[in-house]
Order: C-alpha cells, then sequence, then structure tokens
C-alpha cells in the first residue's frame, strides 16, 4: 500500500518540494516504510511506501522513465503481471525486477491513456508525461484504492486521502451539504463528490488528464451486462468459478509479510480462508493468521453473536494460525472521523480496529477479507426477477417452494421481498396485462389474494402520502406510518430535511425505477457499480486498516470474479432451493458442511448495543450549548438525546437507525471541530 | 488522626491497615486484604480504597494491558483511568471503592451493581466522610466534625414495620448508603450522581430448545459460582435444605470435598430432612446450629448499625462465629436467589391478559396439584387483575371476552367479576352505582399495632407506605420487575446487614444467585422457562437436576419458619422483663408501651401460639431499646 500526492502549478510557480512534504506527511501513516518526492517545475509528485508484495520491498517511488520521459506515483498492486510482461516484452527475469509502478509505466508507454484496461489490480496512480505536458490519472473498476483531487485557483493536486490535499496551504475547506445529505440517507451514487466542496474523488473505473488546466475525465470499465456465459455442464460453472476465486485470492495473499485472513464463521470469509490456506500450503509459507472476533461476555444473552462452532470448524479442516481477537470489552463509539476524511457513523469499524492492531503487533500487513461476498455473488435474488419478468409463474411458485424448504422463509414472504419491486415496475411500466396474469398466477400458487398483491403493487406506491396516511388511519395505524420515510427523519433538522429535499433523494433512491431494459443483469450490474456502496465500503475500511498499517484486500471485489459472476445465467446461482449455491458448490471438499451448508448468518449487532451502551454516558445528552452550530443545523440535537436515553434504557431495543444516529451526532461534532471556525 | 481512624475500624479485620493522606485528607483500608486495597497514582494525582473483589480480572487485564500480579486497588485505579466514570460498567463482582483527587479535591464514589459490598456517605459543605459502615462514618463525624450521632427516626419507623429502611436510608440522621449500581463524582458543591447498571428489559433470550436455556442457566451459574471459589481464603456455604443453598452447597463441594456446611435447625424442623438429604448427597463436613440452644436476642451483641428486626438473625450470627472459629473466610449464600430466578408466575398474568384461559386453566390446575394452593386463588391472584384492567382501560370488547372466558375454562362467575370491576352486576350494585353510595375502600393499616402513635405520625408512616402499595400489576412486567428488583429494600438492606455482621467475625458472603451476569440472564428468560405443567422457578430445579437430591429438587414448601426463635426466645425472658416491663421509657417514644406489654403476656402465655406480630412486638421492642442503648446516640431522638 502506498500514499501518492501531486501537484501540478499555475505556470510560473515551480513546486515547493516543502509543500510536497506536507502533503505526505498528513499521509504518512499510508507509507511507514519510506517517502519519497519528485518535482520539476510545475509539477510535483510524492510517494510514501507501506512494503507489500514481494516487488514492493525493493520498488523507489516516484519512478521515472527517461525515455519516454515518464514520471509515476501510483498506490497499485497488479495481478496480472505475466500477461502484462508477454504484452510488454518483458523477459520473465525482467519481469521479476520489475515493480508494479515499473509495469504501469511501460504500459502507460504501450497503451497511452487506454493503460488502465489492459491493468488488473487495485490501483490509482498518476502519470506525468513530461512529452505532453499533461498528468495522466486512474482508478482500479472497482474504487478499491483512493484517489482524490482539488482543482482551483489555476492549479490541480492530489492525493491518496482529502487530508493529503487539506495539508496544501490555501486549500478551501467548504462544507458540501449536498454530500452530508447523501451520506445521511446512505445515498453513495454519486461517485466524486465529497464532503468538501472543492474536493472530489477521480470515481471508480475512471481516468483522468489534466493538462493546461483543462480537466477530463471518463469512464474506461464497465460490467458488460449484455454477455451470458453458457456452458454444457453445470459443474463447468462451478469450476469455473473456482479458478477464478482462487486467482483472486492468489494475487491477494502475495506478501512479503505475515498474511491475514477474516474467519468470521460465514460463507464469504470462510472461503477466502480455506483457499488461502490451502495456496499458502502449496507455496510452502507460513499459514495464514485467520483472524476472528470474539465475544465470550456478550455471547451468551446474545447468542446470534456466537459463530464459534463455525469458527472452530473452518479451523479444524485448514491450515490456519487462528487468531481470536476480543471485540467486547471496547469502546465502539471512538471519534475517528478524522481517519475517515468524511463523516460517516461507521459503527462496525471497531472491530477492525481490534482486528488491525492484533496484527500490526504481528508484523503481519496484509488482510484479506470477504467484503462484498454477498453481492458479488449474488444470492441468486436476480434469478426471482427473472423469472417474474419471463412471465414463468410456476417457475417462481416452485422456486419460492424449494428455498422454503431449505432456509425456512415461507414462500409468501419470498414473494413479497422479491416480487413487490417486480410488479411495481410492471405498473410503471404498464404491462396491464403480464402483471394481472402474473397476480392471479402466482397469488393462486401461493395462496395470496391477486387483489392485495395489485393494491400493494399497482396502486399503493402512486398514491400520495395524504391518502396513504387516511388509509393507515382507517386501518388504525399510528399517524405517519404509511408515509413512506427516510432514515434519521426523526433526528435531521426539519429545515436541512427540507432545504436538502432529503426525502425526495430518498424516494428516488429507492422506489422502484421504472427499468429502461427488462434485463436483471444491467439491474445487477448498475447496483453493483452504480449504487457507489462498494467504493464506498472499501474506502472506509481502506482509510481505517491504512491508519494502522494494514493493507485490507477484497477478493470478491475483484475484477475477473464480478465479470464471471454477472455473466452467469441467474438459475446458476440458486440451486437445488440452496441460494448461494455456485459458493457452496464451489468449495465443496474445502469448507466443513456445517460452513458449506449454512443458512444463517451471525448478527453482531448485539454486541454493539451492549459495548456501546457502556460509553453512552460520554457522549450524551449533547448540549445544544457547545455544540457546533453547523452540528445543530443538521441535527435535532433534542431528538438525538432522546434516542440516546432510549438506548441507554434498553440496549437491545436499538435499532439500526438509533445507532446511526448516534455516530452520526458524534462523527459530525468531531468532523466540524476538525475543521475550525471557517 | 490515623490511629483514631484505625480504632474505629478495628473491627473489621487484624491485619495492619493501609493508610494514605494528603492535607484535609485521610483514606484508610482495614480488614485482611487491607494493602491491596489501596493505591495511589502519583501521576495523576488520584488515591484509591477499595473494599470486595473484582471476578473478571482476566478480562480487565486484558482490556487495560495490566500486569497478572496488580493488585485490586491497582486495577481498579487503572479502570478509572482508562474508562472513567464509566469503569464499573466493564467490571464484575461485588465490590465498593473510592478514588480521591488530591488536586482537584474531588470523590469518586462506586458501589457493585447489587449492594453486596455497602458504601455509606455523609456530604456537607467543604466535609465527605465516607466508609463501609454507616456507625463508622458517625463515629468520624462525632470524632472529628464535632456532629453528634442522631437517629434517624423515619428509618427506624420504616425498619420497624417492614424489617428494613428504605433503600439508601441509615438509623443514623443525615448519612446515607451510596445506592447499589451508582457512581457519584463530587467536585465541590456538584455531585454527578449515575445508575451505571440495570438489566436491559427490552432483551429476551431466544434459544431453540430447553436445554439450551438450561445449559445457558446451569454454565452461567457455575461461572458465578466458580468465580467465588477462586478467590483466596477458605470457602464454606450455609445450608438451608432449600433449592437454593442446596444447589450452592453441592455444586461447591464438587470442587472442594469435605466441604464446610452451616445449618441451622431444631429437633422438628421441616428442614432438617432435605438438610440430611444434601448432606448425604455430597462430601461435606457439616455444622449445625440448634436453634433452641441460644436466645434470638443474642443478635444484639453483635454490633449493628440498627436495630435487629428479624428474629432469626441470631442464626446468621451463630452460623458466622462458628464458620469463623473454623477458620473460614468466605460464605457462599443462598440469599437473592428467590427474586433473581424468580417463580415466573408471570407466565400466568400473560396468559390471563392474551385471554388464553385454556391454558391459564390447564397451568393452574397444574399447580394447584403440585403445591395444593386452591386454582381459584391462582385467578385471583394472576388472572383477575388482567381482568379487571380491561375494564379500567375501557376494552369493554375484551372485558366481556375475557368473562365468557373465566366462566367457561375456570367456572368463575361473571358477576363477582362485573361487581369488582365496579360495574352493576347485580341489582344492589345498580343501586349503588346510581347514588354513588360506595365509599372508598380504606386503605388497610399497614402500621404494627405496637408503634406509638405519635411516632407513627411524626414519621409520615402511613403515608409512605400507601404511597409504596403495590397499584395495579405493571403493562410491562420485565420492565417493573427489573426496577423492583433494583429499588428493593429487602435485597439492599440485608446485604448491608449480612456484611456488617460477617465483618465482625472478619468473614465476608458471597450471593453466587446475586451476580450480575445471573440477573441479567434471568431477567431476559422467557417465562414459559419458569413455570410450566405445574412447576415454578422450572429453570432452577431442571438444570440442577443432576446435582440435587430428588426431594430437594422438587420441593414445594419452603422452610424458613421461626418456631425454633419463638422457643428460644424464653430463654431471654429476664432482660425482655427489664426492657418491656420494668424500664420501657427507652422505647416509649417509639413504641406504644401497653400494647407491647399486651403481646408479651400473650407471648409468655403461649410461646408457641402466639401470633407473629405479637411475637414481632416483643423482640422488636427489645432489640431496639438494645440497640439504643448501644449506639451511643446524643439523644434519644432528632428531627426527622
Amino acid at each position: 500500500m502506498s500514499g501518492i500526492a501531486g501537484i501540478v502549478a499555475r505556470s510560473g510557480q515551480p513546486v515547493n518540494e516543502a509543500t510536497l512534504g506536507k502533503m505526505i506527511e498528513a499521509i504518512g501513516h499510508r507509507g511507514p516504510d519510506r517517502s519519497g518526492a519528485w518535482a520539476d517545475g510545475v509539477i510535483g509528485l510524492a510517494h510514501c511506501m507501506l512494503e507489500t508484495t514481494p516487488e514492493s520491498v525493493k520498488e523507489r517511488q516516484p519512478a521515472r522513465l527517461e525515455t519516454p520521459d515518464l514520471t509515476i506515483t501510483a498506490d497499485a498492486r497488479i495481478d496480472n503481471r505475466a500477461e502484462l510482461a508477454e504484452a510488454l516484452w518483458l523477459t520473465p527475469p525482467d519481469l521479476a525486477e520489475s515493480s508494479d509502478s515499473a509495469l504501469i509505466l511501460r504500459a502507460y508507454a504501450k497503451w497511452g491513456i487506454d493503460c488502465p484496461s489492459h491493468l488488473i489490480g487495485d490501483f490509482a496512480f498518476a502519470i506525468w508525461d513530461g512529452t505532453e505536458r499533461r498528468l495522466f490519472a486512474a482508478r482500479d473498476g472497482t474504487g478499491v484504492k483512493p484517489l482524490y483531487y482539488h482543482v482551483g485557483a489555476g492549479r490541480f493536486a492530489f492525493a491518496s486521502e482529502i487530508k493529503g490535499i487539506l495539508a496544501l496551504p490555501g486549500t478551501s475547506v467548504r462544507i458540501n451539504e449536498d454530500r452530508l445529505a447523501a451520506l445521511l440517507i446512505g445515498d453513495f451514487r454519486d461517485q466524486s463528490a465529497t464532503a468538501y466542496s472543492d474536493i472530489l474523488r477521480l470515481p471508480p473505473a475512471h481516468r483522468m488528464t489534466y493538462q493546461g488546466g483543462d480537466i477530463r475525465t471518463g469512464r474506461y470499465w464497465s460490467l458488460d451486462a449484455d454477455r451470458e456465459f453458457r456452458c454444457a455442464d453445470r459443474r463447468d460453472y462451478v469450476e469455473g468459478f473456482r479458478e477464478i476465486f482462487t486467482e483472486a485470492v492468489r494475487t491477494r495473499i502475495r506478501s512479503a509479510y505475515p498474511v491475514a485472513t477474516a474467519l468470521s464463521g460465514g460463507l464469504d470469509s470462510s472461503s477466502i480462508t480455506v483457499v488461502a490456506a490451502k495456496l499458502r500450503e502449496e507455496q510452502g509459507l507460513h499459514p495464514p493468521l485467520a483472524c476472528s472476533a470474539v465475544f465470550p461476555t456478550v455471547a451468551r444473552l446474545h447468542p446470534a453473536i456466537d459463530e464459534r462452532r463455525h469458527v472452530d470448524a473452518v479451523r479444524r479442516g485448514a491450515r490456519v494460525a487462528a487468531r481470536d481477537v476480543r471485540a467486547d470489552m471496547i469502546r465502539p463509539m471512538t471519534d475517528t472521523a478524522y481517519d475517515e476524511d468524511e463523516p460517516w457513523p461507521a459503527h462496525s469499524l471497531y472491530m477492525s480496529h481490534r482486528i488491525f492492531d492484533t496484527l500490526n503487533s504481528e508484523g503481519a500487513r496484509v488482510y484479506v477479507t470477504g467484503h462484498g461476498g454477498d453481492d458479488m455473488v449474488s444470492f441468486g435474488d436476480d434469478h426471482y426477477v427473472e423469472l417474474l419478468n419471463r412471465g414463468d409463474w410456476s417457475g417462481f411458485a416452485e422456486l419460492a417452494r424449494a428455498v422454503s424448504g431449505r432456509v425456512g422463509i415461507s414462500p409468501q414472504r419470498q414473494f413479497w421481498y422479491f416480487g413487490e419491486g417486480a410488479f411495481t415496475s410492471f405498473a410503471q411500466a404498464r404491462r396491464w396485462r403480464h402483471m394481472l396474469a402474473g397476480a392471479r398466477a402466482v397469488g393462486g400458487a401461493l395462496s395470496i389474494p391477486a387483489s392485495r398483491i395489485l393494491y400493494r403493487t399497482a396502486v399503493k406506491p402512486f398514491l400520495p402520502g395524504s391518502i396513504l396516511s387516511a388509509v393507515g388511519a382507517l386501518r388504525g395505524a399510528p399517524s405517519g406510518t404509511a408515509d413512506p420515510s427516510y432514515p434519521l427523519r426523526s433526528v435531521l433538522s426539519p429545515a436541512f430535511a427540507r432545504k436538502l429535499r432529503i426525502k425526495e433523494r430518498w424516494r428516488d433512491q429507492h422506489l422502484p425505477r421504472r427499468s429502461t431494459s427488462r434485463s436483471t443483469r444491467a439491474a445487477l450490474a448498475s447496483s453493483l457499480t452504480e449504487s457507489g456502496m462498494w467504493e464506498f465500503v472499501a474506502t472506509v475500511l481502506g482509510h481505517a486498516s491504512a491508519r494502522r498499517g494494514i493493507e485490507q484486500r477484497f477478493p470478491y471485489y475483484d475484477r475477473r470474479v464480478l465479470e464471471y459472476c454477472i455473466a452467469l445465467p441467474h438459475d446458476l446461482k440458486i440451486h437445488n432451493g440452496w441460494p448461494r449455491s455456485l459458493l457452496r458448490e464451489a468449495f465443496d471438499g474445502l469448507l466443513p458442511p456445517e460452513v458449506q451448508w449454512r443458512i444463517d448468518k451471525a448478527n453482531l449487532f448485539g454486541n454493539l448495543q451492549v459495548q456501546m451502551s457502556r460509553e453512552l454516558s460520554d457522549w450524551f445528552p449533547m448540549h445544544a450549548d457547545y455544540a457546533d452550530a453547523r452540528l445543530t443545523a443538521i441535527l435535532d440535537l433534542d431528538a438525538v438525546n432522546a434516542v440516546a436515553s432510549k438506548v441507554a434504557a434498553s440496549p437491545s431495543s436499538a435499532d439500526y437507525d438509533d445507532v446511526t444516529a448516534l455516530f452520526f451526532a458524534i462523527r459530525l461534532r468531531s468532523w466540524f471541530a476538525s475543521l475550525g471556525d471557517t | 488522626m490515623q490511629a483514631q481512624l484505625q480504632a474505629l475500624c478495628s473491627h473489621r479485620g487484624t491485619a495492619p491497615p493501609a493508610h494514605w493522606s494528603a492535607p484535609g485528607i485521610h483514606l484508610l483500608s482495614a480488614g485482611q486484604t487491607a494493602g491491596d486495597a489501596l493505591s495511589t497514582a502519583p501521576d495523576a494525582g488520584l488515591t484509591l480504597v477499595a473494599d470486595g473483589h473484582v471476578d473478571n480480572t482476566a478480562d480487565i487485564r486484558m482490556a487495560l494491558d495490566l500486569s497478572p500480579n496488580a493488585t485490586l486497588a491497582e486495577m481498579l485505579l487503572a479502570a478509572y483511568r482508562h474508562w472513567g466514570r464509566n469503569c464499573a460498567r466493564y467490571l464484575l463482582g461485588e465490590f465498593a471503592f473510592a478514588i480521591v483527587s488530591a488536586s482537584s479535591r474531588s470523590v469518586f464514589l462506586c458501589r457493585d451493581p447489587i449492594g453486596v459490598k455497602p458504601l455509606y456517605l455523609y456530604r456537607d459543605v467543604g466535609q465527605i466522610v465516607f466508609a463501609s459502615e454507616a456507625g463508622i462514618v458517625a463515629d468520624c463525624l462525632a470524632e472529628f466534625g464535632g456532629r453528634p450521632k442522631r437517629l434517624d427516626e423515619r428509618s427506624l419507623a420504616m425498619l420497624l414495620t417492614r424489617g428494613y429502611p428504605e433503600q439508601g436510608t441509615t438509623c443514623f440522621a443525615g448519612i446515607d448508603a451510596v445506592l447499589p449500581a451508582t457512581t457519584l463524582l463530587i467536585e465541590g458543591e456538584r455531585v454527578r450522581y449515575e445508575t451505571y447498571w440495570r438489566p436491559d428489559p427490552g432483551l429476551v433470550l431466544r434459544h431453540k430448545t430447553d436445554a439450551d436455556y438450561d445449559t445457558a442457566f446451569r454454565e452461567t451459574f457455575e461461572e458465578s459460582l466458580n468465580d467465588r471459589m477462586r478467590r483466596a481464603g477458605t470457602k464454606a456455604a450455609t445450608l438451608s435444605g432449600g433449592l437454593d443453598s442446596s444447589t450452592i452447597a453441592l455444586l461447591a463441594a464438587r470442587s472442594a470435598p469435605s466441604f464446610r456446611v452451616y445449618s441451622t435447625s431444631w429437633p422438628a424442623s421441616p428442614d432438617g430432612p432435605f438438610i440430611d438429604a444434601v448432606l448425604n448427597t455430597g462430601s461435606f463436613t457439616p455444622s449445625a446450629f440448634d436453634a433452641i440452644s441460644a436466645s434470638p436476642l443474642g443478635a444484639t451483641e453483635v454490633a449493628s448499625d440498627k436495630p435487629v428486626s428479624n428474629v432469626n438473625w441470631y442464626s446468621v450470627t451463630n452460623m458466622f462465629a462458628a464458620a469463623a472459629s473454623d477458620g473460614i473466610s468466605t460464605i457462599l449464600s443462598g440469599f437473592g436467589a428467590d427474586e433473581v430466578v424468580g417463580y415466573g408466575f408471570e407466565r400466568l398474568i400473560l396468559l390471563a391478559r392474551s385471554g388464553d384461559w385454556v391454558a391459564f386453566a390447564r397451568e393452574s390446575a397444574a399447580l394447584s396439584q403440585t403445591f395444593g394452593v386452591a386454582q381459584r386463588d391462582y385467578f385471583r391472584m394472576f388472572g383477575e387483575p388482567a381482568i379487571l384492567a380491561t375494564a379500567r382501560t375501557g376494552h369493554w370488547l375484551k372485558f366481556a371476552r375475557h368473562l365468557h372466558g373465566a366462566r367457561r375454562h375456570l367456572r368463575v362467575s361473571p358477576r363477582a367479576l362485573m361487581s369488582a370491576a365496579g360495574l352493576p352486576a347485580t341489582r344492589a350494585g345498580l343501586r349503588r352505582l346510581v347514588v354513588r353510595a360506595a365509599p372508598p375502600s380504606e386503605v388497610s393499616s399497614l402500621v404494627p399495632p405496637y408503634l406509638a402513635a405519635d411516632f407513627v405520625r411524626r414519621t409520615d408512616l402511613q403515608d409512605r407506605l400507601r404511597a409504596e402499595e403495590a397499584g395495579y400489576l405493571p403493562d410491562d412486567l420485565r420492565r417493573s420487575q427489573i426496577e423492583a428488583f433494583c429499588t428493593a429494600p429487602q435485597i439492599s438492606q440485608m446485604l448491608e446487614s449480612y456484611d456488617l455482621t460477617a465483618a465482625q467475625f472478619g468473614l465476608e458472603q458471597t450471593y453466587p444467585f446475586l451476580d450480575r451476569r445471573m440477573v441479567e440472564l434471568c431477567f431476559a428468560l422467557p417465562y414459559e422457562t419458569k413455570l410450566v405443567d405445574g412447576w415454578t422457578r422450572l429453570i432452577l430445579r431442571r438444570s440442577m437436576q443432576d446435582v440435587l437430591p430428588e426431594r430437594v429438587c422438587w420441593r414445594t414448601d419452603k422452610g424458613n419458619d421461626s418456631m425454633g426463635a419463638r422457643l428460644a426466645l424464653q430463654a431471654s425472658k429476664d432482660t425482655l422483663d427489664a426492657l418491656i416491663v420494668a424500664d420501657p421509657d427507652p422505647i416509649a417514644p417509639y413504641f406504644d408501651v401497653d400494647a407491647v406489654r399486651t403481646a408479651y403476656a400473650r407471648y409468655l402465655a403461649a410461646p408457641e401460639e402466639v401470633t407473629a406480630t405479637d411475637l414481632f412486638a416483643v423482640f422488636q421492642a427489645a432489640s431496639t431499646a438494645i440497640w439504643l442503648d448501644r449506639a451511643g446516640l446524643d439523644c434519644g431522638r432528632s428531627a426527622p
């Protein structure tokens, strides 16, 4: 992992190396091993290094090629090194000598601004092309590596974290209220905004050039939603997945230092751990440190938290160095807004922090986790939607019954979960006949009155809120419940919510949208990349791990895994009533059966409730007199304090929104404080 | 000053006390582990003095990076420096401690969640005195503060009525107990109280099978017991033959063969056979105190900061005395198990509320068969209130459904219920409703008839009792039970009395059922685990089946009668004559002397048959007289 930063100054104002030094110092935690800087006239690039891969040990950055005149600063791990070497005419000894940054430079020399699409791995880099007098930058497809930039007063600056840019004298810290509003309701679709008006992100899968004061950005890669694999045999799909996934893990456990994996006991992390263990064993290397958060003081009253049975099963079957990391007796509300660059209520980070600290003390630098597994490989949800789209009503009922037999969720509940949105989109598309037939057929097969389906999907979503409230009131519902609401409504200041149209924004994000195409694959592709969720998760975790000298890596974010999974036929992902069947089958023999075929999922929320309740009185009540006016403009502190007292009286009654409200109050307050009075 | 302080605390232990002082501040730790109980952090200007035990030391050390040899005081001080005021939330155990900052002259006081370890406080402008005994605080004030020791009459009145004063109060005016589960931060005039612990009323444990609940219960209990067994010193237990003490004794004996147990019995005691059954099951060294061999008034010879109100207390003092002479340092007690585990009658209330009269009838019939209590009584206690609540809140449809269900499945007359709900079920009732002639029902007198009328009046006893009187069944049973448990004087005041008595003998008593983990677990258990098929306290019985002898495990009665004391009190006739008949002046401000004398005459005539009220009148009058004489109060009484 690295921290990168750079400036393209106004002409006639050469870059000051001290300024570069300040920028890199602000993000120095990303690269404690060494740092370097290079400046030439108006351009300056800087870099700090945390060695991880074997090549990185000797790597020095910023790196230069004399002909053509190219200089690079990169935070990168390139995974298709061999493939690139072939294309770039490198001999194996040359390749062994080549660092990832050198490979990127050569790729740029060969393909120019098209080079990112040839790269596989996690990267954010900037290249100064001395011949063209142009800065070129790019970010990996899923946005694992961060890159922020700032343009103003004729200069351009970038850095791996926002604080690198803020270190630049004269950077404005105007608040981007629109972004704050988006964060408050978890809307990550705008992938270039940050909480600072004058600082932007380069979105994932984008490249950019800065030349003569002119910025151009553009997408260089997207998930191809039109492709579908067809294999003769189901086993070929499974084998293919296993191969690609293994490669994704293999490239991520490349490290000259001890390697760690997450082992929560769930399917995702267990798959990674068993594959990593097997690979390390084959390579004759130390087994991975398999880290499991444990909660011995909480598990008795919160049995859903206790994954020891599954964790132990995996540990017995795989060659790992087991590490239990105590995640109880801990304060989860720590104030880490500065680390995170933007105020965000990351309320499970406290467990990661403990793990990072443990790994750090063991000398490990790489931590491989299962984030994204749920969505990348998918439970097979699209199969339901596809069946409804196609009008295969009996197929839908059959599927729902089969799944019900495995996981015990009633077919009716499955219908509402998957079918409600689908039927609403039929209504939006005015596919009335399709809809009517479906309501009759599915309703008949699953004993749901067709009229109920039609009311809930074709009438209710289109009624104005006032009518819904009236209907609700007639039915005896408490007032206001029928109105589709947004999270944190009870604690947001009404003026702020109105000004930033939070309700409309929330509706726009969550109500089923008229789909331009009927392809569920396209919908999946867009939810994976356009929702911005995955990039955001990677950024938050990446910042937190970087702060503690660890690089977190995500095999499920691998571009090849994504491209493979999106192209699979939907019926493959859910098989014999097993959701996520592809993943289960792929690790047959590697995963212990109790993990391979588990249908439940741990719920760690209980630990958060308990731990959080112990420190509430340190933070709340938050008094308006001491609070920043900028904070009280956003949050209704009385309402927040009421939530805190409710949670203090009964921690187990705290729901996700309560916790989010409390964390937001803390993070926003400290974030505003970090801005000073500007 | 140090020497004087030391003298005041000398009865609490023979080991040399630890002392720390700064200008105007004196801290003293007496007792067997005095040295471990005081610690100073010079860099932070903090000094801590502590009493008790922390049981999750391994966890605390892990969280704080402490060395394994850190003393109790060092650990608590580190916890305070790390977690601040919230430190107690992370601690398990029985403890009380105080942290003094010499520089800011602030004091932080903390008492364990249940209140096993006492802590008393007097606070005035520029003066703070705290100690493990209310009497020590009073003595300090008298000796150094020039503040005479005075009686708190309101507390005494409550004590003579209920057996204990209200939670947090003492019989010394101006001296309060720090409440259990509470921290106080005193900075000059500013005091910050915080209740740092309550079981979560919203939490209900969900498991798939009964066995899972039993396992959770058993494991939690064993953790609690084992933590106590791990403490330094020799342990023993008291054994009454009930479920609770038998469970403790038998489980403890598994890891400590020839385990010493102390019991109180007398030849015809109903507990005898059960005690024997337990003794025959495990490996014990038993020691029995014969309740007829000594007088109940003997209890008053052990120093106390309030009059002994419990006629059976002498069995405690005698068992403690025996244990002390056997070299025991810690006694395990089953006290609190009733309140913690509960009987599960809430299940009946919930069945009634949900209108499931079929299940209510089945369950109450089964209970009736097990315990020999009429089914109708279960209905009156747990069914009827639910029905009346629907009438009170105007849910008439529900009310009607309840009437129907109760009639059909329990053969309860709707008329009776209607008139109980204040409805005109009969012609007479209708007339009463129309003329509104029904007088408001008189609050039954809860005041003992033998208290002096003026004493009752000047201590507002009637009003205070009426305010306490249970009203309607609360909607949220779990929440109200938790609140009742945590604020119940019968627990905290008893624990305070136990601690004081034990300290006189150089002992500590510990309570495996009154463990924070046990309390949290038991209040989170679904009521179906406690009352099923006619059995109350089922989870305790079921999870200890392999430990307890069958007759104890499925015992349906409860001992704890006062017949032994009743007989034994005769031995103190001379003392009683002197205090009640010859010179009743000292008690005259509090007792209706004539009433006490009449009760005493009745007692002498037929000790075995006299009412409990008469027995208490005699015993309490005598024990109060003795206490007043010993306590060295400034003048017999004070303004409340």
